[in-house]
């Protein structure tokens, strides 16, 4: 047994590190994904609904990029994408179209999503292609939801917090006691997650070696 | 002989400084340490020119991590003393400034750099990585100087570094790291003092005790409790006692002196730690111990709590490295008790007269114990009750029994155990490794029982469990190990049985890491993966 462990002691941990690692890979942990990183969340204060999106419809939220968290660097070149709380009424069937917009200094970018693949109470992702962290901080935002062609009885509504952080919603060009419900966040492929798990292992592959190092010069 | 080779363990603590800055700067998420936020307004505060927070007044603003968190933190005007919207009182504005002094310099530095705010809000959790390289070397300085050899000794200090709540920490901008440096070093010098009786190295503990004392005032218990051990140990006459005593006692105390002076001018109350509401639970002490999970959950967050309430999810590492720790630290408290036994063995067929000079106040005990037969029965009454006091306390602190649950609260029980009969025992023993052995089992053991008078005085005022950090048991951890130190050498343990457990450690937070701390940082803490 002494023999067994003074021979065998690193290969057997070589094997556990490879063993974990493997895990890791296999639970997803390591695999370079698609991930966001959360700028700004909303708090869920005794929530309301707005009025329903139809083609008459606007509400404005302004986004105060001060509030936002510090990005990492990798952040800036990162899209930029919203998620906003969304209620369809119980799952009535919906129609028509709506959009989601961000307004940056007056420039418009725009996403139309259909009413009918709204979820109810359920926060609802929208990505801007091609708009960047980079290009929205430290600029004027508002974030906008602009009915289409909905009518009243089929469209869905969104649902607003008390929650004043980022200021007061504007309902049709009536400021509204409660917030949009929403996230700020930047998605991108990220890789740093093995990078992170790769460098965490030669760490440790390194610290066992000393440690082994120690032991041998007894 | 022992072998004087020491680059591995410098290797070591250059490693674990390196692991510790690039978990600071590109994996642990800011806000996910402890207090970080508050830590970084007291730092910010001292780095920006507006001088030391008084606690009341200081404030750390709502989203301090954010765009305009910075132009508060940092930027704002020293006479802008209006609170901005969402600020709250800066609760940590009640610790001493040793720490946030020194995380003020990179800062500093950063902002005199004009660095970005990415780098600025990382740069005070450089002094954390650091101490976690000196805390490292102080301990295997430590092991090497009770006798233990170059290569275990290399082992048992490594082995602290590959705790997860440890590397955690050494992440980010909190005192707990730089508060167990500067305890691993006074843990050095009273080592040494009692190994080698030099009195200069009773000075330079009472150097460390002092900034240690002026990192976090829990370190105040631990400074108490080490000049007791110097007071008691310390050989001369009288007069010369006192002269060294005067002063070893006057630097030790110079930083708790100021910073009560302090408290008493704007506070009125030397011991100033905050806002205390009136009393809102009836509740006896063994009640809290019988209906909260109180001594496991310092247990566990001592292995690896990660996140912070105020902003994020908590993770409390779970699964194969928890059970595996519970199990080395049960392991340990046996072996300590064997150890202890065996102590008590000796002494009891030891000589009633012990015939040598008193040149201590110890030695003074020491004959008065070993004379008087008497004594000992009583030490032997003493040791039943602490037996009995031990299974009474397992039986009333078995409220939530799991496996794993029995392991840890038994570990905790044979420590009430060892601590109680420390106490006992220690006036009848002169060698030096039984009496550090036994004394750093009574340190544990008043420190534990003064942390949980606070706590419970703290759940009658709050009515909730508060501070059940393991964290704050890092004053006396060098001490403690020390005491393993101790049983590797008296059990002569061989390297190899060291070098197993070390490796199993490391490998138990390499699979914290990968599986359970980063998953977390990524999904809860910041980063989100999309489905």
């Amino acid at each position: 047994m002494k023999s067994f462990l003074d021979k065998h002691l690193l290969h057997l941990w070589l094997l556990g590190l490879l063993l974990v690692v493997g895990t890791a890979w296999v639970q997803g942990v390591l695999k370079p994904g698609y991930e966001r990183s959360m700028l700004y969340e909303a708090k869920r204060l005794d929530t309301f609904a707005a009025h329903e999106i139809d083609s008459s419809y606007l509400i404005r939220q302004p986004v105060n990029m001060l509030y936002t968290v510090l990005p990492a660097p990798q952040d800036l070149d990162s899209e930029v994408c919203v998620n906003v709380l969304m209620a369809n009424y119980d799952d009535r069937p919906n129609l028509g179209v709506f959009s989601v917009e961000l307004n940056v200094d007056g420039q418009i970018h725009r996403r139309l999503r259909n009413a009918c693949a709204v979820t109810n109470n359920a926060m609802q992702r929208t990505c801007f292609p091609g708009l960047t962290y980079q290009q929205i901080m430290g600029r004027q935002v508002f974030l906008d939801l602009r009915g289409v062609n909905g009518q009243i009885g089929s469209s869905v509504t969104t649902l607003l917090t008390r929650d004043l952080y980022q200021g007061k919603a504007i309902e049709n060009g009536v400021e509204v006691e409660g917030s949009l419900l929403f996230t700020l966040t930047t998605a991108r492929s990220n890789p740093s997650k093995l990078v992170i798990g790769l460098v965490l292992s030669l760490f440790s592959v390194v610290a066992v070696l000393l440690l082994m190092t120690a032991l041998r010069r007894e | 002989m022992a072998s004087t080779s020491q680059w591995p363990i410098r290797l070591l603590a250059l490693l674990m400084c390196a692991k510790a800055l690039f978990l600071a700067f590109w994996v642990t998420p800011l806000d996910m340490i402890p207090d970080e936020r508050a830590h970084f307004s007291y730092v910010a505060d001292l780095a920006s020119g507006r001088g030391m927070p008084l606690l009341g007044q200081a404030y750390t603003a709502g989203e301090i991590f954010t765009n305009k968190g910075i132009e508060i933190a940092l930027k704002r005007d020293p006479s802008d003393t209006a609170r901005p919207f969402g600020a709250s009182n800066n609760w940590i504005a009640q610790h001493p400034p040793v720490y946030h002094a020194l995380a003020a310099i990179p800062l500093k530095l950063g902002l005199m750099a004009d660095a970005p705010p990415y780098w600025l809000y990382r740069l005070p959790r450089l002094i954390s990585a650091l101490a976690l390289g000196v805390v490292i070397l102080a301990l295997f300085h430590s092991f090497v100087s009770v006798g233990l050899d170059t290569g275990r000794s290399t082992l048992l200090a490594a082995s602290l570094g590959f705790i997860p709540m440890v590397s955690h920490l050494a992440s980010g901008t909190n005192h707990d790291i730089l508060l167990l440096m500067f305890s691993s070093l006074a843990t050095l010098y009273l080592v040494r003092f009692l190994m080698h009786e030099h009195l200069q190295s009773a000075y330079i503990c009472a150097f460390w005790l002092c900034l240690a004392a002026g990192t976090k005032m829990t370190a105040w218990v631990m400074l108490a409790i080490f000049l007791v051990i110097i007071a008691v140990s310390m050989r001369g006459p009288v007069v010369r006692w006192l002269g060294h005593m005067t002063g070893v006692a006057a630097i030790a105390l110079t930083a708790p002196i100021i910073w009560m002076a302090r408290n008493i001018y704007h506070f009125g109350n030397p011991f100033k730690i905050g806002d205390i509401p009136a009393k809102q639970q009836d509740i006896t002490l063994v009640e809290l111990v019988q209906t909260t999970p109180l001594f496991e959950q310092f247990f566990l967050h001592f292995y690896g709590l990660v996140g912070w309430k105020g902003q994020r999810m908590m993770l409390q590492v779970d699964g194969v490295p928890k059970e595996f720790f519970s199990l080395l630290l049960f392991g340990l408290a046996l072996f300590s008790i064997v150890y202890l036994v065996t102590i008590f063995l000796r002494l009891a067929n030891a000589p009633t007269t012990l015939e040598y000079p008193i040149r201590s106040i110890h030695d003074g005990f020491n004959q008065i114990t070993s004379r008087i037969r008497p004594a000992r029965a009583l030490a032997v009454v003493c040791m039943l009750a602490a037996t009995g006091f031990s299974v009474y306390a397992y039986a009333q602190i078995l409220t939530f029994p799991s496996f794993s649950g029995h392991v840890r609260i038994a570990t905790i029980a044979l420590t009430f155990f060892l601590g109680i009969s420390s106490l006992v025992l220690i006036s009848f023993v002169r060698d030096v490794h039984e009496r550090l052995f036994l004394l750093a089992w009574i340190a544990f053991f008043l420190f534990g029982s003064i942390l949980l008078t606070q706590i419970y005085t703290s759940y009658v005022a709050f009515g909730w469990l508060r501070a059940i950090h393991g964290r704050y048991f890092y004053p006396l951890i060098p001490m403690l190990l020390v005491a393993v130190a101790i049983l590797l050498l008296k059990f002569q343990v061989r390297a190899r049985w060291v070098a197993m457990v070390a490796a199993f450690l490391l490998l138990m937070e390499v699979d914290a890491y990968l599986l359970q701390i980063i998953p977390h940082y990524f999904y809860r803490g910041g980063h989100e993966v999309l489905p």
